[in-house]
């Protein structure tokens, strides 16, 4: 029922620096997140890119050394099809995404409230539903716990360099024609409260990087 | 210098980066992913297990996810979840950007002002969100 109090508060402080990470991050808000499916805002972009490009080498870094096992799941792709569907549905119509919208909560925004309650309501449903649920999402095959290394016979360190050749060429393109930060900033503060003009963003990318280390 | 946590934003990069670093963390002290939905998964059966007693036995929801390890459980990952309202909160109290929004701007200028169609549409689309957790079976 309950992990040990070790994990626990493990838990509870990594949770805490994810949740200042994205509300520092800007993507506990609605028009950040929806502005990157219309194509308007880029942070979410940048912010997965980078996570994914950093995450990536150190993960299989410390699975290298014997330091961590990957938590791979099965590829079921009725479940991924459906699921996958669904899941873009209620990330735009809602604005945040299981994460996110718990940080939303945090700063206080009542859609996300319900939001995160919705969430629950679903999670009931899809624990309650869940026998009947498993012919749909088993339907199109089980292919097992596979890795694009695993079902290739190749290193994982070549997919990882393709990552980062990929990413980057992403980010840089995006870099390129993303809004910068500080023109969000100006439409919202047009749109609602005044914002104090001495709270600034971060300069370069790299100084906020020493305001993570603090 | 200025208290980074007083600031109402940092660089994407930066913030990715934390992420990235983040979960290299949680893979080598913690040996599980970064995850949200997992969390409100075992919420919702430890609910209805509360509500219903008998649905570990009807249910083989509870039986296949005991055989794989993974019952649910108060957990770390629970904590997380716990962990990433108080960080938000932290972070938006001590930077001043928090908001009672119930309708955002982008929202407005398509649908309108109304309170209670922005909170329907939030909620019943949240319960789709959960689909995500078709994706996995154990």
């Amino acid at each position: 029922m309950f992990d040990s109090p070790e994990r626990l508060l493990l838990g509870l402080l990594i949770g805490i620096v994810f949740g200042v990470l994205l509300q520092k991050g800007q993507v506990a808000k609605f028009s950040v997140i929806v502005g990157q499916f219309v194509l308007k805002d880029w942070t979410v972009v940048k912010i997965m890119g980078t996570a994914v490009v950093v995450g990536s080498v150190g993960v299989y870094a410390l699975v290298a050394l014997g330091h961590a096992d990957l938590h791979v799941k099965p590829l079921l792709l009725g479940g991924v099809l459906l699921g996958g569907v669904c899941f873009g549905v209620g990330m735009v119509v809602l604005g945040y995404c299981p994460g996110t919208g718990v940080a939303a909560c945090g700063e206080g925004k009542p859609d996300a409230m319900v939001g995160v309650l919705g969430m629950l309501a679903g999670a009931l449903a899809f624990v309650a539903a869940w026998p009947a649920l498993q012919p749909v999402i088993k339907g199109l095959g089980d292919m097992g716990k596979i890795t694009l290394p695993s079902v290739t016979g190749t290193s994982p360190w070549l997919w990882i360099a393709g990552l980062w050749i990929a990413g980057l060429t992403t980010l840089l393109i995006v870099a390129r024609r993303g809004n910068p930060p500080s023109s969000r900033t100006a439409q919202s503060r047009a749109a609602s409260a005044p914002v104090s003009p001495n709270k600034s963003q971060g300069s370069g990318p790299f100084r906020p990087v020493a305001a993570i280390r603090h | 210098m200025i208290n980074p946590l007083t600031m109402k934003s940092w660089s994407p990069y930066g913030v990715g980066i934390g992420v990235g670093v983040l979960s290299w963390f949680a893979f080598a002290v913690a040996d599980q992913p970064l995850g949200i939905s997992t969390a409100f998964e075992h919420t919702a059966a430890l609910m209805e297990k509360a509500a219903v007693p008998q649905v570990e036995q009807t249910n083989e929801y509870f039986a296949t996810k005991a055989e794989a390890g993974k019952s649910p459980k108060i957990g770390l990952g629970w904590m997380l979840v716990l962990g990433v309202f108080v960080g938000a909160w932290l972070s938006s109290w001590l930077s001043g950007d928090r908001s009672s929004e119930a309708v955002p701007a982008m929202w407005r200028e398509r649908f309108g002002g109304s309170v209670p169609l922005r909170l329907a549409a939030a909620t019943s689309t949240a319960l789709a969100i959960y689909g995500r957790k078709e994706q996995s079976h154990v």
